[in-house]
């Protein structure tokens, strides 16, 4: 299974990036708005996580674009954000995000935890975990 | 001349012959012989270890040495990062957590600081306009008594402009006498994110985002976070370093406190951070001369003539405690660090030469401080070795004489800028 992780705070992508390696998962990587549709498309991943404050084109232009867009907009899309209003939590999920996470009032594996239990529970079957 | 004197004095980029002298005198002075010997000694053994821990042989190249260590102190300060569950450097209460478990490794000192109240009557003589407009005061006695005085202070240097704070504001600290000063606890504290915004607006050079005040015994951070790898332990490691540093210059403020006439002269060379400016001459007979070095001269000119000249320097002392420190840390994390951040214990003054690729010989060094840096600024391709390099000149003083007289003789000596043996 893969990942892709559209954030561009290093420390926080190197961490994550470690945390689905080590639960078995690839990952594909985006440090901004621009690159993100390509790398999506590029890599087409079973999941995405997807930060708001990002630069050259915030996360809800990204969301939206994705779920515009035919060939990837079945990929469900967490949001990770420091951003926590309900206004901005209400907007993501409009646009389509299945889960919104407002970063600090979760520990990092629990960011892993939602992406396992929600692709257990999609139509795209249980994880198997690469040795 | 012996490897061992070869070896050192390339490390530490001095004349030979100048460190045959230093021994020779060292050796006189204490009675005790191949120290300098033992020291290379015991590197080799540090060094060999540890490229064992990080899985290399004695004959890796240069580059591979280096790679290695970022490696593993990327690492350590991912497995920190995601223990202290900061999850974001960019979160508001990001710096309050950090400060909160530095606090917990190393339990704030009581210490000799300005009393508030001469504080807030310097601001009433000389008020700070940089900061009263950022923050929307036109009354300076409105600002302090809305706003808290120590962060007032801290955004000083970072606020105002430094000839007016130089050359104005600070100048009213001539007038300081003993009777200004009081015993108080050191604070610690991230500041307000209104800083952040005054910063934003007014800051156009570069600055760190952790600074200190000595005279009023408090250490700050201005919480803006590049978000990058290193930033958490970089920060743990400069705030463990200014507890151990407000605490040393406090004691010394405290013992010129006895001094009443001179009390004034000794607090601003302190705060400025004098350091000898002149060659002492040391006639045939008379004992050697130890310069103590209260700043890191190779940041602002690595051929500067002092770093030659025998010294010790107070600064890795405390980042020597730091490191200690970081060390510590390890019983506070929730995960497991692979090879334990004991990894860095003792290896403040270790470091290497390895063959690069062209078969040029490359000082790696493995201080804690001097990777962690190299990490932050891998970017801009600098590659620290000063503070290995002053705290090799401090484990050569502390070999023949010990820990205690290597603090005592920084203490005692800083104002002077130097000590005999």
């Amino acid at each position: 299974m893969k990942v892709a992780i559209i954030e561009d705070e290093e420390i926080l992508h190197k961490v994550l990036t470690e945390k689905f390696k080590s639960e078995g998962y690839e990952v594909a990587l985006a440090e901004d708005g621009e690159k993100a549709l390509g790398v999506i498309e590029t890599e087409k991943p079973d999941m995405i996580v997807l930060d708001i404050i990002l630069p050259k084109k915030d996360g809800f232009e990204v969301l939206k674009e994705i779920k515009s867009n035919p060939s990837i907009k079945m990929i469900p899309v967490i949001v990770l954000s420091n951003l926590g209003r309900g206004e901005e939590i209400k907007r993501a999920m409009d646009l389509g995000a299945v889960d919104y996470l407002i970063k600090t009032q979760h520990p990092l594996h629990e960011v892993i935890t939602k992406v396992n239990d929600y692709l257990k529970n999609s139509k795209y079957g249980k994880i198997e975990k690469s040795s | 001349m012996n490897s061992y004197h070869e070896k050192i004095s390339k490390i530490l980029r001095i004349d030979k012959t100048k460190l045959v002298t230093v021994e020779t005198a060292l050796n006189k002075a204490t009675g005790k012989t191949d120290v300098l010997k033992n020291i290379v000694d015991e590197n080799e053994s540090l060094v060999r270890a540890r490229l064992d821990s990080l899985g290399l042989g004695r004959n890796v190249g240069a580059f591979e040495v280096y790679d290695a260590l970022i490696s593993k102190i990327e690492a350590d300060d991912m497995k920190i990062f995601d223990s202290l569950n900061l999850f974001s450097l960019r979160n508001p209460d990001t710096g309050q957590k950090i400060v909160d478990f530095v606090k917990k490794l190393h339990p704030l000192k009581k210490g000799y600081f300005l009393k508030h109240d001469k504080a807030i009557e310097f601001l009433q003589k000389e008020p700070p306009k940089k900061i009263m407009e950022a923050l929307g005061y036109a009354d300076v006695n409105e600002m302090i008594k809305n706003e808290d005085l120590l962060e007032v202070y801290s955004a000083l240097r970072f606020l105002e402009n430094p000839e007016w704070l130089n050359g104005t504001f600070f100048k009213q600290y001539e007038s300081l006498q003993p009777s200004d000063f009081e015993e108080r606890l050191v604070e610690m504290r991230s500041l307000d994110q209104k800083w952040v915004r005054a910063a934003e607006k007014f800051v156009t050079k570069k600055y760190h985002n952790v600074s200190h005040l000595k005279e009023l015994g408090v250490i700050f951070i201005i919480p803006i976070f590049l978000g990058i790898s290193g930033e958490t332990l970089r920060l743990i490691s400069l705030l463990l370093h200014y507890s151990n540093e407000v605490t040393f210059y406090s004691d010394i403020i405290k013992a010129s406190s006895e001094n009443n006439l001179k009390f004034a002269t000794d607090l601003i060379s302190l705060l400025r951070g004098d350091v000898i400016d002149h060659r002492l001459d040391t006639k045939e007979g008379e004992p050697l001369k130890f310069l103590v070095i209260q700043r890191y001269l190779a940041k602002g000119d690595e051929n500067d003539w002092r770093l030659f000249e025998p010294h010790i320097n107070p600064e890795a002392m405390h980042w020597k405690k730091a490191e200690d420190g970081i060390t510590e840390a390890e019983r506070y994390l929730s995960s497991s660090i692979q090879n334990g951040l004991c990894f860095w214990e003792d290896l403040d003054w270790v470091g290497d030469f390895f063959r690069d690729e062209v078969g040029r010989d490359l000082l790696v060094s493995f201080n804690l401080v001097d990777t962690v840096m190299t990490l932050v600024k891998e970017k801009e391709m600098i590659k620290y070795l000063y503070h290995h390099q002053e705290a090799l000149w401090n484990k050569i003083f502390s070999s023949y004489y010990g820990q205690e007289v290597l603090e005592k003789r920084s203490r005692d000596s800083l104002l002077r800028g130097y000590f005999e043996i």
